[in-house]
């Protein structure tokens, strides 16, 4: 008997972690075509792509909620259904220049793949974050990504969002938010190892030059949330189209067997608040 | 008491008898088979899985692990259980690229063969269970949202080397399976393993 236990028991270790894979593919109904840098039919070309994909987490049991809301009482903070590292996720996309005529002729371009997100309180679009009215200010950045992708006629390339890049940005998103911290200092800074964060005072339109101060106790790693939908925004200068597939580990066990097939009453109901911060002129 | 006298020719001719006698006596011995033990056994066993058309594309050739463990019931005829575990690089069409899946199978199988001294060759068939560990081949549709078991039938053939010790063998066994819940996949697993038995 013993001669079957152990292999069972290694077999069944070897399940642990296995990832699931969401492909967004432009056929798809969840996900929008990432088409953009062709001809938008009025004399100018479609300069980005957007597309979201809402992961599809099992609706929270009793059981959690009432876990979570001892959590939220004990650090007095709010604890979130799906913290960080609950889940891990990545993302692999593939990159085609459709800038390529009959004759094989093309020219080369340029392509960004911005990542954004929402975690089950807030959604980061950094369009909605504007921290200076000057024409000259740099836009606020994304999660993570926005890196030159150069690609020549018919090239087709791959690339990867790392599951520490989805920490990363997993963290910057809750800095940003919850703690009011500058989107550039939360971007440009390494915190996936962050114990804690600490809220700042909200930025003050009036006085954007004020520098923030700490304020309230820190939000322990605990509270930390994860992302729990993934913004992408695709920006070619040609005729180009990408798609992807969302890699989610499912560590603590709460994603849907069914994914996106999933009935809509068996996954939770995510209602994250748009962050928004708008400099006066 | 009279005294036998032995000439040197006849010496000879008694030596040469003794010798051809012993020849004779060699060549009409049977060959002795060399021992094998019988009853329970254990197998385990290290080779390579390779999933044939139409799926031969969307799955490259990985490494496999199998352990079996069995009783003969007859010197032609033995029963057994499986497990086995193989690791595959997903080629379906990127995204993604580079990702690896594991398939599991387990199951009960039933062993028809025969012994010639220390060569035994078998045929063999079973029925079981394998498990996918992620939906990577979804994409080519090989599984569907939540489908992760399939029914496992497989049939192959082998045959065994029985060293000198009478517990231990080699083998060799080559087995093909079907997977009926995932896209009818079709597969050969090729296997070289050590028996031991009780």
């Amino acid at each position: 008997m013993r001669s079957l236990i152990v292999p069972c028991l290694v077999l069944a270790s070897g399940c642990a972690n296995d990832p699931v894979y969401i492909p967004c593919e432009p056929s798809t109904a969840t996900c929008m075509a990432l088409e953009a840098g062709m001809d938008d039919g009025a004399g100018g070309i479609v300069a980005e792509a957007r597309s979201q994909l809402q992961l599809p987490i099992n609706v929270e049991t009793a059981d959690d909620a009432m876990v979570r809301a001892a959590r939220t009482t004990a650090l007095g903070v709010e604890v979130p259904y799906v913290k960080l590292g609950d889940i891990e996720v990545s993302v692999e996309w593939t990159i085609k220049n459709l800038d390529l005529d009959e004759d094989g002729d093309g020219e080369e371009g340029l392509a960004f793949i911005e990542l954004n997100g929402a975690n089950e309180f807030f959604v980061y679009d950094p369009t909605m974050i504007v921290l200076s009215t000057d024409d000259e200010a740099p836009p606020t950045p994304g999660l993570e990504g926005n890196v030159p992708l150069h690609m020549l006629p018919g090239a087709t390339i791959s690339g990867l969002f790392r599951e520490d890049q989805f920490r990363e940005a997993s963290i910057d998103l809750d800095q940003v938010t919850r703690a009011n911290v500058n989107p550039f200092a939360a971007t440009l800074t390494i915190n996936k190892n962050a114990k804690f964060i600490q809220p700042m005072t909200p930025f003050d339109p009036a006085m954007p030059d004020v520098a923030p101060m700490p304020m309230g106790d820190p939000i322990p790693r605990e509270a930390f949330a994860n992302i729990v939908r993934v913004d992408l925004v695709f920006r070619p200068d040609r005729h180009m189209v990408m798609e992807y597939t969302v890699r989610v580990r499912d560590v603590r066990g709460i994603m849907n067997d069914l994914l996106l097939s999933a009935p809509a009453t068996e996954l939770q109901p995510f209602d994250p608040q748009p962050f928004a911060v708008m400099a006066l002129p | 008491m009279g005294r036998l006298a032995v000439s040197p020719q006849g010496c000879w001719l008694a030596w040469r008898l003794a010798g051809v006698l012993g020849v004779l006596a060699g060549l009409g011995s049977v060959a002795q088979a060399r021992p094998a033990s019988s009853g329970w056994y254990a197998e385990g066993g290290l080779g390579a899985v390779a999933f044939l058309p139409a799926h031969a594309d969307d799955a490259q050739p990985g490494p496999s692990l199998n352990v079996r463990i069995g009783r003969d019931l007859f010197s032609w005829l033995s029963i057994g259980v499986s497990l086995a575990a193989s690791s595959h690089e997903a080629t379906v069409p990127a995204p993604p690229e580079g990702e690896w899946f594991q398939l599991y199978r387990g199951g009960g199988d039933i062993r028809l063969g025969g012994r010639f001294d220390r060569i035994a060759v078998f045929l063999e068939g079973g029925l079981g269970l394998s498990l996918i560990s992620s939906n990577i081949l979804g994409k080519v549709m090989v599984t569907e949202a939540g489908e992760d078991f399939s029914v496992t039938f497989q049939a192959g053939a082998g045959f065994e080397y029985q060293l000198e010790n009478r517990h231990y063998a080699l083998g060799l066994a080559v087995d093909a399976f079907l997977l009926p819940q995932f896209d009818a996949m079709r597969a050969l697993d090729t296997r070289l393993y050590l028996r031991y038995t009780y």
